[in-house]
């Protein structure tokens, strides 16, 4: 069961699904990539949330 | 975390291992963001020689010890323990020698396929495997991640 909302399709668990169709369109490498900016993005945050 | 230097460095070495987990999952297409990587490795004797020889370059260390303990990632360090939470100098780094909901890493062969990353064909835990493995864990983390896998499989047969 998909719903649409006004930015992306989620399943009935509240999964992106439109993210996951993105991803599934990259090779593995790039998956790993694509992940590695969201990591290093995350560890700025909490270098930041912690000088604060 | 740089996977590319450890992923090149355990092939370089022919360590057996199948890279399973958070990272695994995100090379099969999940979303989600892991903080370390997670291996099963085979503890053939030989394998922890080349395991321990592979990660060396890395300066692994135990994380999660409070207390200074002297470790040497070695042979014998390896025969003495199963889990390995490590930090490297490419990242967290967990060894893991029975992977919950599948068992050692002869049994998690059953639920391996290669995958081509950074021009390395590694061995990567299956989607039902992750399923299998994420289930047994049963974490709230883990019961995400389940349907979030079971939603890639579902596109990945369409």
């Amino acid at each position: 069961m998909t719903e649409k909302t006004g930015f992306a399709r989620q399943n009935s668990y509240g999964i992106d699904l439109t993210l996951i169709e993105e991803r599934l369109k990259l090779t593995p490498t790039e998956r790993i990539e694509l992940h590695q900016k969201a990591f290093e993005l995350v560890q700025e945050l909490r270098k930041h949330s912690q000088g604060s | 975390m740089r996977p590319r230097e450890l992923f090149f460095n355990l092939k370089e070495h022919n360590v057996d291992f199948v890279l399973i987990g958070g990272m695994a999952a995100v090379a099969r297409g999940s979303a989600q963001v892991t903080v370390d990587i997670d291996i099963a490795y085979s503890r053939e004797k030989k394998n922890l020689q080349k395991l321990a020889t592979a990660l060396a370059p890395f300066n692994p260390k135990l994380r999660e010890v409070k207390e200074k303990i002297p470790f040497k990632l070695n042979e014998e360090s390896l025969i003495r323990g199963l889990h390995f939470t490590l930090t490297t100098s490419v990242g967290d780094l967990d060894l893991i020698g029975e992977v919950p909901g599948l068992g050692n890493y002869e049994k998690v062969l059953n639920y391996a396929e290669p995958l081509t990353i950074f021009g390395n064909q590694i061995l990567v835990l299956s989607i039902d495997g992750l399923i299998r493995s994420k289930s047994a864990l049963n974490r709230p983390k883990d019961r995400n991640a389940i349907e979030e896998l079971k939603a890639i499989k579902s596109r990945q047969s369409q």
